[in-house]
């Protein structure tokens, strides 16, 4: 939450995937107090699906999708959100997940031009910044580092 | 009891340093302890320009090790001899600077610079395997170290190791290549080139497809070329290749190292270096060794 301020925010838009759901959750029950959230989270299938209940308790809109079809709507979560978005007006998108989710919600956020933060994984040698093993490419040149400047990166300063 | 080492010139309150590229410029581990209980600290490798490095993904675990592919990002020797130096000067232990370039130019160019910088010694890689230019193609022939060595010699009267990759025949070669050029030690292992392949992608780990192998996997290829290497040569040796613990220390040092370095060690537990000198301390005191330097080279072969 480096340089957005939950504060000033009235609609916040949750994005997360498999177990990225987890961090989402912590930062959706502290958005709740303060902004409208609506939260949009995608599973394998029904078995994979995590933290439904507590998400409806910090969500008031959600949204939940499988790939199989298994439970709930058949299909993938990015697909509901772009239907969405032209009727609610977002503030901002925030998103932890499998890279191809990451990768249509940036493009999503810039193409609307709505704020994005976007929680990046990279395999890791110290986590200290020292190896300079986890790099991610960002968009003024050269790397940063997922383990020291991230894991949380505004989405239009990535290359991923 | 004596722990104190003077290797190739540089003198050191205990001979346990840390490898280049796993330890930064050394403000990371700071917050973990005091860096005067090192007896050196041996930089990132630095080059004369900036190094934005390779693509990602850089690096993976293997068995006992890892994979890397950093490609030497670095902020080069001007940040560091303005924002790192002044501070690593404070810290109470030898300065060793991993000196790295693309041709022979480069690494006179920056040896040039290090010459009158307050460091105590320079460590030029000969042997990274993660350029494409430079460091591989100079370091795995007699005449291609000897030209560097000898180029950077004349620039350069602070003490002078040259570290030796593993990937080639005989190791001895290049050694006495550092040697003949006036080098005042070498270290070795750099990392052994290796690849790994996600069979679900069909694809590498790593981005550049190949890497360096570092970790306890290469210890006992590391241990037997520090042996060779000193039967080959009279200058001091730095050993290193997957120590992490007091007992791997003292086992390069009867291989024939005078000093030893921590590497992917750091990254398994951040107090690796400082154990490792706990450990050298506790087995003089079990063994009643007097003085460190008295087991170098001190193997008894079958
Ligand atoms: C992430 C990483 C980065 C490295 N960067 C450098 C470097 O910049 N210059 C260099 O000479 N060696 C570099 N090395 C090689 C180490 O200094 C050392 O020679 C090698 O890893 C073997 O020791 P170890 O098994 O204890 O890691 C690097 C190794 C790792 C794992
Ligand atoms: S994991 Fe080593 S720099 Fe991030």
């Amino acid at each position: 939450m480096a340089h957005l301020n939950l504060q000033d925010i009235k609609i916040l838009q949750f994005f997360g995937g498999g177990i990225g759901v987890f961090p989402l959750y912590e930062l959706a029950k502290n958005a709740i107090k303060s902004a409208k959230v609506n939260t949009y989270l995608g599973f394998r299938n029904k078995e994979a699906v995590l933290l439904e209940k507590e998400f409806e308790s910090v969500s008031n809109k959600l949204v939940i999708t499988t790939d199989d079809g298994s439970y709930k709507i058949h299909g993938f979560a990015i697909n509901e959100l772009k239907n969405d978005i032209e009727s609610d007006k977002i503030d901002a998108i925030f998103a932890c997940g499998p890279l191809p989710l990451l990768k249509a919600v940036q493009a999503l956020a810039k193409e609307k031009n709505i704020p994005c933060q976007i929680s990046l994984e990279e395999r890791m040698g110290c986590g200290l910044g020292v190896c300079l093993g986890c790099a991610v490419e960002v968009v003024t040149g050269g790397y940063e580092h997922v383990c020291k400047q991230g894991p949380v990166f505004d989405s239009n300063k990535v290359i991923i | 009891m004596n722990t104190e080492v003077n290797f190739a010139g540089i003198k050191m309150k205990n001979p346990v340093t840390v490898a280049s590229g796993t330890f930064g410029y050394g403000r990371e581990y700071s917050q973990f302890f005091d860096l005067s209980r090192l007896g050196g600290i041996i930089t990132k490798g630095t080059s004369i320009k900036p190094r934005d490095g390779n693509k990602p993904s850089r690096i993976c675990e293997t068995p006992s090790g890892m994979l890397n592919s950093i490609g030497l990002q670095n902020p080069g020797v001007e940040y560091f001899l303005q924002y790192d130096l002044p501070w690593l000067k404070q810290q109470d232990t030898a300065v060793i600077v991993n000196a790295c370039g693309s041709t022979i130019e480069d690494y006179v160019e920056v040896c040039k610079i290090l010459n009158n910088a307050d460091i105590d010694g320079v460590e030029l890689n000969l042997s990274c395997p993660n350029v494409k230019a430079g460091c591989l193609a100079f370091g795995t022939t007699y005449e291609g170290v000897k030209e560097v060595t000898s180029r950077v010699r004349k620039v350069l009267d602070k003490p002078l190791i040259v570290k030796l990759t593993p990937n080639v025949t005989d190791i001895t070669l290049p050694a006495k290549a550092a040697e003949d050029a006036g080098a005042d030690g070498v270290s070795l292992i750099n990392t052994l080139l290796g690849m790994s392949i996600n069979i679900n992608t069909r694809k590498p780990y790593l981005a550049n497809n190949t890497g360096g192998l570092s970790g306890p996997a290469v210890r006992p290829v590391a241990v037997r070329m520090v042996y060779q290497v000193s039967q080959a040569i009279n200058i001091p040796i730095l050993g290193m290749g997957g120590i992490v613990n007091g007992n791997d220390a003292i086992e390069f040092m009867l291989a024939g190292a005078s000093a030893v370095s921590i590497g992917a060690g750091n990254f398994i537990d951040p107090y690796t270096s400082v154990n490792t000198v706990k450990g050298i301390e506790e087995y003089m005191i079990k063994n009643k060794i007097e003085d460190i330097n008295e087991i170098v080279g001190k193997v008894e072969m079958n």
